[in-house]
């Protein structure tokens, strides 16, 4: 019985170690690539409405409603990049592992990883700071400030971890200080104290041990102790971005395209 | 001993949904492929009420082509497709393939059942993906 025991705990460590790194190439139904397909040209038609260099662009691609969020991940979209008439330009996470990449991809792409809903939000940034974003994107300095490191819940002002978000926050940070040496701690510290406030989630005890154990790609003790004591962690999010570049009077226009319809998974 | 059974289906229940909980950004885990490819013939015979027959369904290793045949029976077009989807139309041959237009591009309909979308050349323009820089 002991024995027997011993081998079920086996199998759900060694079967949780794989679920980090599933990175199998998966094939979109029809239907959700159509709906996908048809947010993507909603979307560049917004962007073709707009005399602007780049934007914001915001996707639903983890369920947060439960913390109050919408929107899960975020991008800068160029237009005329080297790739196509607009590029998404964003960090993702390797396959669940605890690395990460930047991509440069198209909106049809964008959309097709999409995994709760189609729904998205496009911030198009006053003409000074869109003018910054692109020189910072395209002299590479936002290559800089990337860390592969990936920590899902990485803290605000973590020098060992990055997320998706964090990297946004960062690079708009660069771009608003017009630092000429792009450095995560002074883009995080800059965007402090210039007014960006993380957003507080709540994470009970026992997902944070779990995902002490389990997750690759989250690290809980990239946050203080008090943090991990109550349960409140400060990450940087969609929301947090946005709010901070709406006090900052950086916003330009907002649109939120809903969309009805299958999400890609 | 009971108590250790239950400690375990206990944490594999709490264990499965804890990355997503506290997931703030996208974690893309994989290439996301399109449900079909034109590799070979006239993409024109593709198009909202077309009249097309499934003529052939060749699976190869995990991908797989399948043939369509124009009402005349002279033009065909190639699309290429997951295997999973071919295995499904492997017993369809000769059957005919509805296609609807949509905003972005045109899916096929096999017994009422969608079984591929073709992106339009507009949408098609949005269609990459590499590291940057």
């Amino acid at each position: 019985m002991k024995r027997a025991l011993l081998f079920a705990i086996l199998a759900i460590i060694t079967t949780s170690a794989r679920a980090g790194q599933d990175c199998r190439s998966e094939v979109i139904a029809p239907v959700a690539q159509a709906e996908a397909a048809a947010q993507a040209l909603a979307v560049v038609g917004r962007l073709e409405a707009m005399d602007a260099p780049v934007a914001l662009v915001a996707r639903v691609g983890t369920d947060l409603s439960k913390h109050g969020l919408r929107y899960s991940h975020v991008g800068f979209v160029v237009r005329d990049a080297e790739d196509g008439r607009w590029t998404m330009i964003h960090l993702l996470n390797t396959c669940g592992t605890d690395r990460s990449a930047l991509y440069a991809e198209g909106l049809v792409d964008y959309y097709a990883d999409a995994r709760v809903a189609l729904d998205t939000a496009v911030v198009w940034l006053d003409a000074p700071l869109a003018e910054d974003v692109v020189r910072v994107l395209a002299s590479r300095d936002a290559a800089h400030l990337h860390d592969a490191d990936y920590n899902v819940i990485a803290h605000p002002h973590s020098a060992q971890y990055q997320n998706s978000t964090a990297w946004v926050l960062e690079t708009l940070a660069i771009a608003m200080s017009r630092d000429a040496s792009p450095d995560r701690a002074r883009a995080q510290d800059w965007a402090e104290a210039h007014g960006h406030r993380p957003t507080l989630l709540h994470v009970p005890y026992s997902k944070r041990i779990a995902g002490g154990l389990f997750s690759a790609n989250a690290h809980f003790a990239d946050h203080p102790l008090s943090a991990r004591l109550s349960g409140e962690y400060e990450v940087v999010t969609v929301d947090s971005i946005f709010d901070w570049l709406e006090r900052g009077g950086h916003v330009r226009h907002r649109d939120d395209l809903q969309r009805p319809g299958p999400a890609t998974r | 001993m009971r108590h250790a059974w239950i400690s375990v289906v206990c944490l594999t229940c709490v264990a499965m949904p804890v990355a997503r909980a506290a997931d703030p950004s996208a974690a893309s885990r994989a290439s996301v492929q399109a449900s079909a490819q034109i590799v070979d013939g006239s993409a024109a015979l593709v198009g909202a009420g077309s009249e097309l027959t499934l003529a052939a369904v060749e699976i190869v290793g995990e991908s797989a082509l399948l043939v369509l045949k124009g009402a005349q029976g002279s033009v065909t077009v190639s699309l290429k497709v997951s295997a999973r989807t071919a295995r499904v139309l492997a017993a369809s041959v000769g059957v005919v393939v509805d296609t609807v237009a949509t905003t972005a591009g045109h899916l096929l309909i096999v017994g009422g059942e969608s079984v591929a979308f073709l992106l339009n050349p507009d949408a098609s323009r949005h269609r990459h993906h590499r590291t940057w820089p």
